[in-house]
């Protein structure tokens, strides 16, 4: 989406959750359910989770493994969903075919074990409204003030909805940075981050210390790229090993002397 | 004083309301009406009085018109309100016959001008009749009409199936509908009285002027004296708790004077806590919100141990308030309660009692699930996200069968 001009366009997604009229009382139910649902439905029970409850520990990152190990009380069961790793899947069918044969895996009198009444699992979907967050960055700094003032439905996204809706690795933040800025390292960094593990804060404050350290670095090589170097104070410190390493590791390259 | 969409930004932080305004925008063009049947007194009044200004404050330009009618018509509407409740009220050939000709005669002094309507519960839900091709009309149920009594739902149903959409404030309170059918919570204003930030020293100041030992735990619950809400089993579990835990319990409600039940459910629960010093039973009158918001601040813990619900929107005014909640698992409460992260579920006076004394003897824990039910509330059960999905409804008339609208 980003990938026409070079600035980064932030957008916010706006979600409004639509009932599906379907729900489940225990395992069976579930497991029904979940191959019947819609494609919409299964994305609605493994990525928002992230979204609406984007203050908790990932401990359960989908509302299946929650439900299942925490209401029904089916630990073991409930575990193994929770082991299934989301970003692994760049498509719904194959993340509910996942689902689905461990839920079959439990047949008989277990899978037929029912939560209290008010308790069941309620299939809902969402609807989003994607809308510019009114926040663009031309460069790394400006990325750096969008990605800390907009808001979490924000963060998911470009992080979270990204992933699927390009149905490639990475997420548009990672795209960018490789794309856009050339900067391959801190884009395999940013794809780095599992935002299914993390609360959307604890991933942002991750975002941020890798962009403050690649800008450190820009800034630095900025530094000891402007040094002068037909001074005699900058001939000595092109000749101090410790200083050449120093550019090195910044990325500096010694000009050509004139 | 009118309140602002800006004035919450301190609360939900600029970006939220930043993206409501740009939204608003987006409907500049376009005119809301809201219709239901009381102006003051109850919750959806009560919510209308805030959401109506706002929707003005965004430039989309809203009205709120109330539907008339005398002590008959109400009275019906009443029987048809305990009737989609579940319980089994006959609506007589007259009765209904009376329901249909009053309220299309109301309609009829309306005007539906309006790009997009909402109808708040049954009592307007006729008015669907007046609905043209350009608009979008919305029914918003606020009652739980999941085991209506069904001679009374076939003869509403009807009505309900003609319009474009309906909201439902929790997936447990919804039927089975052929139109799309949104999950929108009612909500809490934290900048109402009721939530607004208290300083500790007049909190403590009120629980000592009440009678109360700010020192010692103070369990808490805030509820009319009505069966349903459990009042008897809330004592016999602080009962339970304070066999080996030093507490104190407040049992606060509206007064039952003009109601009979409520009378003699107050007499039970006097006899039953006589002679312990340490029970509370306040009777507290009409607008006490300050008085609440200070009790449910000054509580240890907030227990709402109903046997049945609505939303208990007294759940999310406690968890703003960062308190602990123990909640059993009914109406809109496991909405709210996320067991074991936001609050704590349970099914029985001895479960109550457990979880009650567990939270007293682990202040950490307690601090934890009240912070994650603080963080709870303020992403999803604030009047600001309530405006938001009400927008976002719009937004999906004008894109039928779209997932994804981009504007």
């Amino acid at each position: 989406m980003n990938a026409p001009a070079k600035s980064f366009v932030f957008y916010t997604s706006v979600p409004l959750v639509e009932l599906t009229g379907r729900a489940a009382r225990n395992v069976r139910q579930l497991a029904e359910a979940v191959e019947q649902a819609e494609t919409s439905s299964i994305f609605f029970h493994t990525h928002d989770y992230v979204r609406e409850h984007h203050f908790l520990s990932q401990e359960y990152p989908s509302d299946f493994a929650y439900w299942v190990a925490e209401i029904l009380q089916e630990k073991g069961l409930g575990e193994r969903l929770a082991f299934v790793d989301i970003r692994h899947f760049t498509s719904i069918e194959a993340l509910r075919a996942e689902i689905l044969s461990i839920l079959k895996s439990q047949g008989g009198k277990r899978g037929e074990r029912e939560v209290l009444p008010g308790l069941e699992f309620h299939f809902r979907k969402s609807i989003n409204i994607v809308v510019p967050a009114g926040r663009t960055a031309e460069n790394l700094a400006e990325f750096r003030n969008g990605l800390e003032g907009v808001d979490h439905n924000s963060l998911y996204y470009h992080l979270i909805e990204a992933h699927l809706r390009d149905e490639k690795p990475g997420n548009d933040f990672s795209n960018w940075a490789a794309e856009c800025l050339g900067k391959e390292k801190l884009a395999g960094q940013i794809g780095q981050i599992d935002p299914y593990v993390n609360t959307l804060d604890q991933t942002r404050q991750r975002l941020l210390s890798l962009v403050d350290r690649e800008l450190t670095k820009e800034r630095m090589a900025t530094k000891l790229g402007s040094y002068p170097q037909t001074t005699e104070v900058g001939k000595a410190l092109l000749e101090n090993p410790l200083f050449a390493r120093l550019r090195v590791f910044f990325g500096k390259k010694d000009k050509p002397q004139k | 004083m009118t309140v602002r969409l800006s004035d919450y930004a301190p609360i939900i932080g600029p970006q939220p309301v930043e993206v409501m305004q740009r939204l608003g925008e987006h409907l500049s063009k376009k005119k809301v009406k809201m219709i239901n049947s009381t102006a003051v007194g109850g919750g959806v009044a009560e919510i209308l009085q805030r959401l109506v200004p706002l929707f003005n404050d965004l430039g989309v330009k809203t009205s709120w018109e109330v539907l008339k009618g005398g002590a008959e018509f109400f009275g019906i509407t009443k029987a048809i309100h305990n009737a989609l409740h579940g319980t089994p009220v006959e609506l007589s050939p007259e009765m209904q016959a009376h329901f249909l000709a009053h309220t299309r005669a109301q309609a009829e002094t309306f005007s539906f001008a309006e790009d997009f309507v909402f109808i708040h519960d049954p009592q307007p839900a006729t008015f669907i009749e007046k609905k043209t091709k350009s608009s979008g009309w919305v029914w918003r149920c606020h009652i739980d009409i999941s085991s209506p009594y069904p001679p009374v739902w076939e003869f509403l149903r009807p009505f309900v199936e003609k319009y474009d959409a309906s909201i439902f404030s929790a997936p447990s309170f919804a039927q089975e509908l052929p139109i799309p059918q949104y999950q929108i919570p009612p909500s809490i204003d934290p900048l109402a009285v009721k939530n607004r930030d208290v300083p500790a020293e007049e909190v403590r100041a009120y629980l000592e002027q009440i009678g109360l030992d700010p020192e010692r735990p103070i369990i808490t619950q805030i509820s009319r004296f009505d069966r349903l809400k459990d009042p008897l089993g809330v004592i016999a579990a602080y009962q339970l708790v304070k066999r080996r835990t030093d507490c104190q319990l407040v049992l606060a409600g509206g007064t039952a004077d003009d109601d009979p039940e409520g009378s003699a459910v107050l007499a039970e629960i006097k006899e039953k806590s006589a002679g312990d010093p340490d029970i509370h039973i306040l009777e507290l009158p009409p607008f006490s919100d300050l008085e609440i918001n200070k009790l449910q601040r000054g509580s240890t813990v907030v227990l709402q141990k109903s046997l049945k619900e609505g939303f208990a929107l007294t759940v999310a005014e406690a968890l703003w308030k960062k308190k602990p909640v123990v909640a059993s698992a009914v109406g809109g409460i496991p909405l709210q309660i996320i067991h074991n992260h936001t609050g704590l579920l349970v099914h029985s006076v001895e479960g109550a009692a457990l979880k009650i004394k567990y939270l007293l003897t682990h202040p950490e824990a307690a601090q934890k699930l009240g912070e994650n039910g603080y963080q709870h509330v303020k992403q999803h059960f604030l009047i600001t996200r309530h405006l938001r999905d009400y927008l976002a409804v719009i937004f999906s008339l004008s894109h039928p069968g779209q997932d994804i609208i981009r504007l």
